[in-house]
């Protein structure tokens, strides 16, 4: 979008916008998400960037991350949703952000994503973004030092551009 | 020695302006400084223009103004209608009772150009005229004057007058979450006279599906409607364009069918998206077959593929 016409204007900047945005969505989040579906992001021909933000708070009374409904596995779907065939898949820039209690974050997901994005299918992946915001001081950096300890991260960042940071 | 010349080339001063571009206290200044810095200065300063309610200027640091307050400059400065390229209009609802209008007669259309509105174009849904143009479509169950709050654009008797005036705009944030029924049927016009303006490429709002926009419009932010579904738009047009609306970039956070969107009336056209934006609704029933549908749309030109996910209780 033009950012010519995304001027803030008194207190309607954009990221006054997406906090609002996503402070609006975390209201409706006590349980996520998607399950597997019909997208194919094979027939995208010319995709080249996507990008998916969400929250992640489990039922107020359950402090079991194991027990949050999370969308990591459709997010599993929709990126596998190209193959078998590497040429159908021409992602140059995934971005991932995520909020809420550093709790309901489970690091195995996460790792398992950067191994999917590891697999040959995801050749043409030149950039990705992890952003992970947290409710508390220091919840997301220690989601993002552990990330950042990880195996398959390091392989990852010898081909890859890794933006991977947290907030808070 | 050389002598340093009176003026400088018109590009400078522009380049000079350029610099200031949010600096809004140094454009003033500039703007008064000399004849030659007025027009530059002038350009940035009304390039981006919010109109909100008035307890939203009560903060000095607030850059909105009210109708009034612009039809007013307007009336001793025409001109500068033309600089603006970015409206927003910003209606909330409002704790803070606004004085009760006047007529609309008691207002002297100083700017002339009330008439290019072409109010004559548009008929009722059901093909009659409109009866009184400071009427509403429907006045018993929306009438929001007992109200403890209320909006201020429904009502308001001077976005008509500098309307047709901002022939240069390129886009428009509207930002109204009241019913359309509450619109004078003028102020509605005005509405639609904008939002069908050639020159428009972004638009940001939460229209319905069964007006007109303009053939140019290139980027589309569409927001949920909080009206009920029964709700008829109120006004046709009767000779409605024809020229298709192919969109680069669509930014969806309702969950609506996608089949609705690309109305006759609309004529949107998504099969060149390159960038789509969806959020996706707790509520939503059948918005993942709506997406599928709009994927399958776009699905040679779709670059940029966006989700933002939110509680959701079925399958894409």
């Amino acid at each position: 979008m033009n950012s010519l016409y995304a001027e803030p204007v008194g207190h309607f900047s954009a990221d006054n916008y997406r906090l609002f945005t996503l402070s609006f969505a975390s209201v409706f989040l006590k349980e996520t998400i998607l399950h597997e579906g019909p997208i194919n992001l094979g027939m995208l021909t010319s995709l080249r960037r996507f990008a998916v933000s969400f929250g992640l708070i489990g039922q107020v009374h359950n402090e079991n991350p194991d027990s949050v409904e999370t969308p990591f596995e459709w997010l599993h779907h929709i990126f596998r949703s190209g193959y078998p065939t590497s040429g159908t898949h021409s992602l140059e820039e995934v971005s991932i952000e995520m909020w809420g209690a550093e709790s309901k974050i489970n690091i195995l997901q996460l790792q398992e994503m950067v191994d999917m994005f590891l697999e040959k299918e995801f050749s043409t992946l030149k950039i990705l973004n992890i952003f992970v915001y947290s409710f508390r001081d220091g919840g997301a950096l220690k989601v993002v030092e552990m990330l950042h300890d990880y195996e398959g991260l390091k392989k990852l960042s010898c081909r890859v551009d890794l933006d991977v940071r947290g907030k808070r | 020695m050389t002598s340093i010349p009176r003026e400088l080339p018109a590009e400078l001063y522009d380049e000079i302006t350029s610099l200031l571009w949010n600096d809004f206290p140094s454009l003033k200044a500039c703007s008064l400084a000399n004849r030659v810095l007025t027009a530059p200065s002038q350009k940035r300063l009304f390039h981006s223009l919010a109109l909100g309610h008035p307890h939203l200027q009560r903060n000095n640091k607030s850059r909105v103004r009210t109708s009034s307050d612009f039809y007013n400059l307007l009336a001793a400065s025409p001109h500068i209608a033309e600089y603006v390229k970015s409206l927003h209009i910003l209606d909330f609802c409002s704790f803070s009772k606004l004085s009760s209008p006047s007529g609309f007669d008691d207002l002297p259309n100083v700017l002339g150009k009330e008439s290019s509105l072409r109010y004559e174009n548009y008929r009722l849904e059901n093909g009659e005229e409109i009866p009184d143009l400071d009427s509403r479509p429907v006045t018993s169950c929306n009438d929001d004057s007992n109200s403890a709050f209320e909006y201020w654009l429904p009502r308001d008797k001077f976005l008509p007058l500098f309307a047709p005036l901002l022939s240069n705009l390129k886009a428009l944030t509207l930002s109204y979450y009241g019913s359309w029924s509450l619109f004078t049927f003028r102020v509605l016009i005005s509405i639609l006279h904008l939002i069908q303006m050639p020159s428009l490429h972004h638009l940001r709002c939460n229209f319905p599906e069964e007006i007109a926009l303009g053939e140019n419009v290139k980027h589309l932010v569409w927001f949920a409607r909080t009206t009920s579904n029964n709700e008829r738009f109120p006004l046709k047009l009767e000779h409605p364009p024809s020229k298709l609306v192919y969109l680069d970039t669509l930014y969806m956070d309702t969950p609506f069918p996608i089949l609705r969107l690309q109305s006759p009336t609309s004529r949107i056209q998504t099969s060149r998206i390159q960038k789509l934006v969806i959020i996706y609704h707790w509520h939503s029933e059948t918005q993942g077959r709506d997406i599928l549908l709009l994927l399958q749309c776009c699905r040679d030109t779709l670059v940029d593929l966006e989700f933002t996910l939110c509680r959701a209780r079925r399958s894409l």
